[in-house]
C-alpha cells in the first residue's frame, strides 16, 4: 500500500464470521482504515468488541456516511433464513455489496464464495471458471447465485471483481472443520470413511485473510493472467486422515470410521417425513419450490404455513433419540477424491507454512479443552 | 382487564421474544388444538410482537400483566430477560397460579427464594425450563455416574461456546448485566453439572469455592467467561474447569473424569454420550423403558405438560421443580460476583 495522508478505507461485510477477525487483523496491519457493515448491532458488539477502537461499524443504511472506499470485501452470505425467504435475503445483500463498490467508488470488490459451487462431492477437478446453477441444498444454491448476481451487475460498472473460492476453512477455533471435528472425535462419530483417503482441500483461515489483503493491496492490474476466478486451499494437498490423525493424537482418542455405504440406521417415520420435508423444501427438487416461492410476495401466509406445520410435527414421543444424524454431506466431504487446487496470484507468499498451520490447530486443541487429560488427579 | 369464561387451562405469555416465537409457540398451539390449554394473554412490551404472538395462539395482546391482570390466568410462562422473572412471576405465584419460568431460573439467590416463597404462599408450582434434563442423553449419563462404572469423579470440564447468532429480540444481552453467557449459555452447562452429579438436590448441597475467574471484560455483562472452582461435599473437593463463550468455538460438553474413565456428555439433544478409556470413546446407547422426547421440541412440550397436567407428568414436573435450582442460583451468585 502506499503511503498517503489519510490511510485508504476498505468496507468489510461480514466482519463477524469466523474468517472476519482474521480479515479484519490482515487489514490493519497493512494500515488500511476497516468499516465494517453489520445488520445486527448486538452480534457486532459482543463479536467485534477487541476491535473496538480500531474499527467503524456502521449499519448497512449508514453506507453513504463511509465516504470514499479502496475496496469491498465481501465475506457475508444469508446463514440463517427461512428457505422462502433466501433467494431475494440472498439477492438483498448482493445487490447492497455491489452498491456499496459503486457509490462509494472501489477499484476493486473482492467476493469470497466457495467449493461447495461445485457441489459436496465433486465429479471432477473444480476448475476456475465461472459458476453453473446446480441441484443443491440452499447453502450451494444462495452461493453459487451470489456469484453469477455480483458477475451480472459488475458488468455494467467499472470495479474489478475478484472472486475467490475457499476451500474447506480450518483453523483455530474453525468451527467447521476444526471444533466440529475435534467434537466429532470426543463423541465417537465417524470422521471419515473407511477406505477412502480424501483430499482435505483445506484453507488455514489466517492464511486466507492474507491472500484476500494481499487482493486488496495489489494494482488492478495484477492478477490479470489468472482472471476473475480465484481458488484457495493452501492445505488442499493434505489428506483428511492425516489432519485428523493430528487432531485425535491431541485429543487422545481413537478416530472412528464409517463403513463405505453404511446404511442409515434404525429409521423411523418422522426422519422419514422430515426428510421427505427436506427433499421438497431444502434439497434438490427444493430448487424449483424455492425459486417459486421466492417470486411471491407471501411472506406472512408462508411463516404462518411453517408455523402449522412446526404445530403439526411438534413435541413427538416415542422415537429413538439417538438416531444417527445424516452425515452424508460430511462424509462426501472427508472422502473426496478430487483435490481442490489453489489458484492464487503468483506474487502472493504463504505467511504460514502447512506443519505451522498444524502445530497451531493442535495447540488450540488443548487450550480450548477438547484434549483428555494425560491423567486424571 | 381481559375477561374469559373456559373449561380448559388458560395459558398467559408473559414475553414473546425469540424463544418463545422459534421454540414454545408451536407447542402451545399443538397443545391448543388438542384441548390441552386455551392462550389467553400474550404480553410483551412491544405491543406488536405481543400482537404477532396473540394472533399465532389465538390470545389477547397485552402491553403488561397489569393490562391482562393474572386472576384470569391458570397458569402462565415467564420468558421475558431473566432480571424481570421475579418480578413478572411472582404476582401469579402470589395468587396461586403456577408458572412455567425460562431458564435461568432467577439471576440472584435472593430472586430464587422469594419466588420460592411465594409459590409456597400461593400454593403454586413454580417449574423452570431447563429442558436439557429432559433430553435421554443426559438422563442416560446421570444413570452412568449413578451406576459407579466410571468410578469416582476426580475432576470435571463443562464447556461450551460457539460464535453468537442468536436473533434476540431485544439488547439485553449486551445491555443487562444478567444478559451475558454466564446466565445463559452457562446456565445449562452448569445445570447439566450439577444434575449428572445429584448435586442439584436441595439436601445434598455442595458449597462452592472459586480458585479463579477470567472474563473478556471488566464487568457483566460478559461473553467470555471461565472459572476454576471446587464443589465441596462431604469432606471432599471436587475440581471444576468452566468455559463458556460466545466469541469462540468450544467443546459442547461436561467431561466428568473418574477413576476409571471420562463420561463425554454433550449439550445438543441428539448428542449420545461417550465413555474414554484408554483412548477409545464408547458411544452409550443405553434403551429407555420410557417414551421419551424424539427431539429438543418435544422436551419443550414435555415442560408444558407438567405444568398443565401434573398428574399426567410427575417425573418431569419432579426434574424441573424450582427447589432444584438453589444450588445453580448459588452458583450463580458466586461466579458472578467473583
Amino acid at each position: 500500500m502506499t503511503q498517503l495522508e489519510s490511510p485508504p478505507t476498505v468496507v468489510l461485510f461480514g466482519a463477524t464470521s469466523y474468517l472476519g477477525q482474521y480479515v479484519l487483523d490482515d487489514l490493519l496491519t497493512r494500515g488500511y482504515q476497516v468499516v465494517a457493515v453489520t445488520r445486527n448491532p448486538t452480534v457486532s458488539e459482543i463479536l467485534l468488541h477487541p476491535w473496538k477502537d480500531r474499527i467503524t461499524v456502521i449499519a448497512p443504511d449508514q453506507l453513504a456516511t463511509a465516504g470514499e472506499a479502496a475496496a469491498v470485501v465481501n465475506l457475508a452470505y444469508i446463514k440463517a433464513e427461512k428457505p422462502h425467504r433466501l433467494i431475494r435475503q440472498n439477492a438483498l445483500l448482493m445487490q447492497r455489496v455491489h452498491d456499496a463498490a459503486v457509490r462509494l467508488g472501489a477499484a476493486r470488490l473482492v467476493h469470497v464464495s466457495t467449493q461447495a459451487i461445485f457441489g459436496y462431492e465433486f465429479d471432477e477437478p473444480p476448475r476456475p471458471v465461472r459458476a453453473v446453477p446446480r441441484a443443491g441444498d440452499s447453502y450451494v444454491e444462495s452461493k453459487v447465485h451470489a456469484e453469477l448476481l455480483l458477475e451480472e451487475l459488475q458488468s455494467r460498472a467499472s470495479h474489478r471483481l475478484d472472486i475467490v473460492r475457499l476451500g474447506n476453512i480450518v483453523g483455530e477455533g474453525a468451527p467447521g472443520w476444526t471444533a466440529n471435528l475435534a467434537q466429532r472425535l470426543l463423541d465417537g462419530r465417524p470422521v471419515g470413511v473407511a477406505g477412502r483417503a480424501g483430499y482435505s482441500n483445506a484453507a488455514f483461515a489466517p492464511n486466507i485473510a492474507s491472500y484476500l489483503g494481499h487482493l486488496v493491496d495489489a494494482p488492478l492490474s495484477s492478477g490479470g493472467e489468472i482472471g476473475r476466478y480465484h481458488h484457495f486451499a493452501d492445505l488442499s494437498s493434505l489428506r483428511w486422515p492425516a489432519l485428523i490423525a493430528r487432531f485425535a493424537e491431541v485429543i487422545g482418542v481413537a478416530p472412528v470410521l464409517a463403513a463405505p455405504a453404511a446404511a442409515p440406521t434404525r429409521a423411523t417415520l418422522r426422519p422419514a417425513l422430515a426428510g421427505t420435508l427436506r427433499m421438497l423444501y431444502g434439497g434438490p427438487i427444493g430448487r424449483i419450490t424455492r425459486r417459486s416461492l421466492a417470486r411471491v410476495e407471501v411472506d406472512d401466509a408462508m411463516d404462518a404455513a411453517i408455523f402449522r406445520t412446526k404445530t403439526a410435527l411438534g413435541g413427538g414421543l416415542e422415537v429413538d433419540p439417538f438416531e444417527a444424524p445424516q452425515d452424508r454431506d460430511l462424509l462426501a466431504i472427508l472422502s473426496s477424491e478430487h483435490e481442490f487446487r489453489s489458484h492464487v496470484v503468483p506474487d502472493w507468499t504463504q505467511p504460514i507454512g502447512d506443519d505451522e498451520a498444524l502445530d497451531r490447530m493442535a495447540r488450540w486443541l488443548v487450550t480450548a479443552g477438547f484434549a483428555m487429560p494425560r491423567a486424571i488427579p | 382487564m381481559l375477561a374469559y369464561c373456559v373449561d380448559v387451562l388458560r395459558y398467559d405469555i408473559v414475553g414473546c421474544g425469540e424463544v418463545v416465537a422459534q421454540e414454545h409457540a408451536a407447542v402451545l398451539n399443538r397443545l391448543r388444538i388438542e384441548g390441552l390449554l386455551t392462550v389467553r394473554a400474550c404480553i410483551d412490551t412491544s405491543f406488536g410482537r405481543a400482537t404477532w404472538m396473540a394472533k399465532r395462539l389465538h390470545g389477547v395482546p397485552a402491553a403488561s400483566i397489569t393490562e391482562a391482570g393474572v386472576s384470569g390466568a391458570d397458569v402462565a410462562l415467564i420468558a421475558t430477560p431473566p432480571e424481570f422473572h421475579a418480578e413478572l412471576a411472582l404476582p401469579y405465584l402470589l395468587a396461586g397460579r403456577s408458572v412455567l419460568i425460562e431458564k435461568p431460573f432467577a439471576p440472584t439467590l435472593a430472586d430464587v427464594e422469594k419466588l420460592l416463597d411465594a409459590a409456597r404462599v400461593g400454593n403454586a408450582r413454580v417449574l423452570v425450563g431447563h429442558m436439557r434434563r429432559l433430553y435421554p442423553a443426559i438422563q442416560v449419563a446421570r444413570e452412568v455416574v449413578r451406576s459407579g462404572v466410571i468410578g469416582d469423579i476426580r475432576a470435571v470440564e463443562a464447556r461450551e461456546g460457539g460464535r453468537w447468532e442468536w436473533g434476540a429480540a431485544s439488547p439485553y444481552t449486551v445491555r443487562s448485566s444478567f444478559g451475558g453467557v454466564l446466565f445463559d449459555t452457562g446456565a445449562h452447562v452448569l445445570d447439566t453439572l450439577l444434575f449428572l452429579l445429584d448435586l442439584d438436590d436441595p439436601a445434598a448441597a455442595p458449597t462452592v469455592t472459586v480458585d479463579s475467574v477470567v472474563r473478556d471484560r471488566d464487568t457483566e455483562p460478559s461473553h467470555d467467561f471461565r472459572a476454576r472452582f471446587r464443589l465441596c461435599r462431604g469432606g471432599s473437593d471436587l475440581p471444576v474447569d468452566f468455559r463458556v463463550s460466545r466469541t469462540e468455538a468450544l467443546p459442547r460438553s461436561v467431561v466428568l473424569h473418574g477413576e476409571h474413565g471420562s463420561l463425554v456428555v454433550g449439550g445438543a439433544f441428539a448428542q449420545q454420550p461417550t465413555v474414554i478409556a484408554r483412548k477409545r470413546a464408547l458411544r452409550l446407547d443405553l434403551p429407555l423403558d420410557t417414551p421419551r422426547p424424539a427431539d429438543a421440541t418435544g422436551c419443550f412440550r414435555l415442560e408444558h405438560e407438567a405444568l398443565v397436567n401434573p398428574s399426567g407428568r410427575p417425573d418431569v414436573g419432579g426434574l424441573l421443580e424450582g427447589s432444584r435450582f438453589v444450588t445453580l442460583a448459588r452458583l450463580f451468585d458466586t461466579l458472578a460476583c467473583s
